[in-house]
């Protein structure tokens, strides 16, 4: 059995035992830039650096001041986040397997099932938060379709780990390197297919337009075609007895010796084990490149500050990028620490954001989030399951025509159709640890408007949440619809 | 209405007038918006024609769709990705079409449909602009314009915009199948997205239902216009669609069969959207436009066109193309126009993966009885050396404009043009009859 009730109890415990008799919201420290100071910008903080503000994170600023939460959130090292781990390596053992140990697994479909549902209970429950985003923002920037092929079920587990949280806050250009070294990626995007004569185009268009310079970011047809050339020979193991499968090595029988020219730059004709060196030369042309610099900076900034950032902002993170070789953390400290931050333009939760900040808004606990599996595909947004190459869109425009999804998920789990609130199985909400004794319609409000607001709910929401709870019986049924309506609200759709 | 005698019983029980009693209140109230100049539109007893557009997303290989078995070219680049000629051996030829192309075998089930004259091909049309992404393929295409990073709605979209609706009662003008609603119908009035047209209701007690859609649509009243409007649109969604019932809806008996819906990469969930797309449309509620989109189209590595990958996705089109056809245009005698298109075509030679890259000119279909088809239209610019679009693929000798906005003129009754496809003047090719 799960050790998750030890790990969920450190944070339900800290939340049930809140301290403070009255409603305060807990602020941000006076030195945090303005926009960041006060309860408001406390608010602001949590939901921008995290998949939604809660309870446990608002004690930490609280404690620990705007500046150093946000170091901290950004050096996740130094956060103790031992219960959510132990708890993952007791459920989702393949996580910590080698690709050939996956690769040996029965069903693909379950690799696949522990690796979504490990996303899952690390967005709700990590306390590397912002850690936890920017692998998001990767997984999408790197996207790899899970459910492309049975094998790609597999090599996901050690794209997700080995890729993307393995490099997440360290440098583009090694993330870079690592992904096209992916054999998951390889397999995606063909590339473990491309072999001299007759090379395979598909993740040389895609390494420059998606991963790099941006379809804007001047490239040409022949580009492509000399990309594809350098990366003839990148592959993996594929005997299945091996202990090495699904690693990368460079095949130099399928490689293309002669030499390429990629953007103006000349590689020589290289052969034998050398000839790696080609693809290695086109990760450093590509990631040295200004256009990747802003290209990158511009993903940085759409998933951290908003959708329409000023140009002049954009040129400063991408002179960040190329003064400090990509380091992304540095790109993220800019954009969350400098004396602007908090200028962020307001963001449309997707999906699976939405359901997971209202799980860590309302205090929800979880011993298996597999039911959450459902509502997630009914809005379209399952881990690691978009097809095309670009990842989930991150726009308004692509998410806010379809609210009835978003709407269900705070109407089901609030209906136990999750869960059991009563039996404290599978994904669920305890309302009465909530409530913590509130029995009026406004105490209820209030306690709704501390964990999903800092205490500030928009007065709109908080007025018509009182007109529903008393507009009949305020029973155990209605005052869980009124957290399901509360969380529904346009009010809480946006981070 | 007419009935049919074998759909199921939960599903005939609706008619118009029912289902306009349970929901007197889903007139479409979205206004144009302001910033599209309206069109007077005079109806004039024109009955126009729902347009169903079918997307294949990725890039189909339009060469595997309709093999040119006549041009040396083809067989010179695809020696491993070939359809032989017709009378092949073992069955695997192409089934000829007009001597010179031919459908590959998987899609012989559209044979039926192409001699009843109904099913137009287009070869080497498409998008003429050069861009080899997806992305901006598809962007531009939708839009409508290429090359045009300003322009934010679809040519779909300004169709709606800029016509009266079908009905004005109804729930609905257009529904995306799908999470997103579909650039081509971006700024279309009346516009949803829909993944599933038979599970569409707000979870939760039913004695609470009414209380609690009432309130989140309310609450929603001071938020921007798509925010509001989704919010608007989404109560008259749930009422439209639970009158409908689409998910009991059978077809006639006899008729050719949708495929399974359990088919993978998409092809599934494409049959059983266009099967649910029959029982919108024949339930008469007013929708004038349905996107559909089918993936699964971007084999850079085993096209498989006879057994492999994109057999099974031509089988797939082919088989719920033919259903839908005999359903609704036949035995409910709708007026309906088909639409399929793809953003590029395929390099014309093969790679060595046995897979085709990006490519330039493709295939288009359209189907109708007003469409006149059974023949392939082209300006066949050929497969050899220095007949290729940059010395790599299928040029384009017929714009997709010219014939979306034939048929928006002749069978959606929109002579707009100009501000369906601005900056272009469409050519006719006299591929559907007027009125």
């Amino acid at each position: 059995m799960s050790t998750l009730p030890s790990l969920l109890a450190s944070d339900a415990d800290s939340l049930l035992n809140e301290s403070e008799p009255v409603i305060r919201p807990k602020g941000g420290d006076a030195n945090a830039p303005a926009a960041l100071s006060g309860a408001s910008g406390a608010l602001r903080l949590i939901n921008r650096c995290t998949f939604g503000f809660s309870q446990y994170e608002a004690r930490q600023v609280g404690r620990l001041g705007t500046k150093r939460w946000v170091e901290g959130q950004l050096n996740p090292a130094t956060i103790d986040d031992s219960a959510l781990d132990a708890f993952l390596a007791a459920s989702y053992p393949v996580l910590a397997m080698t690709p050939a140990q996956v690769g040996a697994q029965a069903s693909p479909a379950d690799v696949r099932n522990q690796l979504q549902r490990a996303r899952l209970m690390r967005a709700m429950f990590s306390r590397r938060q912002l850690f936890e985003r920017v692998v998001e923002m990767w997984t999408d920037h790197f996207n790899i379709h899970i459910n492309d092929s049975d094998t790609i079920r597999m090599m996901k587990v050690g794209d997700d780990r080995d890729v993307v949280r393995a490099n997440a806050l360290g440098l583009f250009p090694a993330l870079l390197l690592a992904s096209a070294r992916s054999a998951a990626m390889l397999a995606y995007l063909n590339n473990d297919e491309n072999r001299v004569g007759a090379p395979n185009e598909n993740y040389a268009r895609e390494i420059m337009e998606l991963h790099t310079l941006g379809v804007t970011g001047g490239y040409t047809q022949a580009d492509v075609l000399q990309v594809a050339r350098c990366f003839t020979g990148w592959r993996y193991v594929t005997t299945s007895a091996s202990p090495s499968r699904w690693t990368f090595f460079f095949d130099s029988s399928r490689h293309d010796t002669a030499s390429k020219t990629v953007l103006g730059n000349f590689i020589p004709a290289r052969t034998g084990a050398s000839g790696y060196q080609d693809g290695l030369d086109v990760i450093a042309i590509l990631s040295n490149h200004p256009n990747t610099a802003r290209f990158i900076a511009g993903k940085v900034l759409l998933a951290f500050w908003g959708y329409t950032p000023p140009a002049g902002l954009v040129d400063t993170l991408a002179s960040i990028y190329l003064s400090t070789g990509g380091d992304i953390k540095a790109m993220l400290t800019y954009v969350l620490l400098d004396p602007g931050a908090g200028a962020w333009q307001p963001k449309f939760k997707r999906p699976m954001h939405l359901l997971v900040s209202i799980m860590r808004g309302l205090g929800g606990l979880a011993t298996s989030p597999a039911n959450l599996a459902t509502p997630l595909a009914q809005a379209g947004n399952q881990p690691f399951e978009w097809g095309p190459p670009d990842g989930y869109p991150d726009t308004q425009e692509a998410w806010m025509r379809l609210l009835l999804p978003r709407w269900n998920f705070g109407a089901a789990l609030m209906n136990s159709e999750y869960g059991s609130y009563t039996a404290k199985t599978n994904v669920y909400v305890d309302h009465i640890a909530l409530l913590r004794g509130a029995a009026t319609a406004s105490a209820i409000a209030d306690r709704l408007s501390q964990n999903l607001y800092n205490g500030l709910m928009p007065f709109t929401d908080r007025t018509r949440l009182v007109s529903y709870l008393t507009a009949g019986t305020m029973d155990t049924t209605r005052i869980r619809e009124s957290f399901g309506l509360a969380v529904g609200s346009p009010s809480f759709q946006w981070y | 209405m007419t009935t049919d005698p074998n759909a199921c019983q939960e599903y005939n029980q609706l008619t118009r007038r029912r289902f306009m009693a349970v929901s007197t209140a889903v007139a479409a109230a979205a206004a144009t918006p302001a910033w599209l100049p309206r069109v007077a539109f005079a109806q004039g007893g024109f009955s126009r024609d729902v347009i169903v557009c079918i997307y294949l997303r990725g890039g189909a290989d339009g060469l595997s769709l309709c093999v040119p078995y006549g041009d040396p070219g083809y067989y010179a680049n695809r020696p491993v990705t070939r359809v032989d000629p017709p009378g092949a051996s073992g069955g695997m030829g192409a089934v000829d079409l007009d001597g010179f192309f031919g459908f590959a075998p998987s899609m012989q089930p559209l044979m039926g449909v192409y001699q009843a004259g109904h099913l137009l091909v287009v070869h080497a049309t498409g998008s003429v602009d050069p861009t080899r992404s997806h992305f901006d393929a598809q962007k531009f295409m939708e839009l409508g314009k290429p090359a045009d990073s300003t322009l934010f709605t679809g040519w779909l979209g300004r169709h709606i915009a800029g016509v009266s609706p079908r009905d004005s009662s109804a729930p609905f003008r257009a529904v995306g199948i799908g999470y997103q609603l579909q650039l081509a119908l971006s700024g279309a009035p009346g516009a949803v997205p829909v993944p599933d047209l038979a599970n569409f209701n707000i979870r939760g007690s039913t004695a609470t239902r009414a209380a609690r859609l009432a309130w989140l649509k309310d609450i929603h009243q001071y938020q921007n216009e798509m925010f509001r409007t989704a919010a608007s649109n989404t109560q008259t969604t749930i009422d439209a669609l639970a009158a409908i019932n689409a998910g009991s809806y059978l077809p006639p008996t006899g008729n050719w069969a949708y495929p399974a819906t359990n088919l993978g990469s998409g092809r599934g969930a494409f049959s059983k959207a266009m099967q649910q797309t029959a029982a919108l449309i024949r339930a008469e509620i007013g929708v004038e436009a349905v996107a559909i989109d089918l993936d699964g189209w971007d084999l850079h590595s085993a096209l498989g066109p006879l057994t492999g990958s994109m057999a099974n996705q031509m089988a797939a089109v082919a088989n719920t193309l033919r259903a839908f056809y005999e359903d609704v245009l036949m035995s409910a005698n709708k007026n309906v126009t088909v639409v399929v298109m793809s953003e590029f075509g395929r390099r014309v030679a093969e790679n060595g993966s046995a897979g085709v890259d990006h490519g330039h000119g493709n295939v288009f279909f359209a189907m109708g009885r007003q469409i006149i088809g059974g023949r392939v239209l082209r300006n066949w610019p050929g497969l050899g050396a220095g007949q290729l679009y940059q010395n790599l693929d299928l040029q384009v000798t017929i714009d997709h404009r010219d014939l979306l906005a034939e048929i928006v003129s002749r069978r959606l009754g929109n002579p707009s043009l100009g501000q369906v496809f601005p900056g272009y003047t469409p050519t006719f090719r006299n591929i559907a009859v007027a009125g």
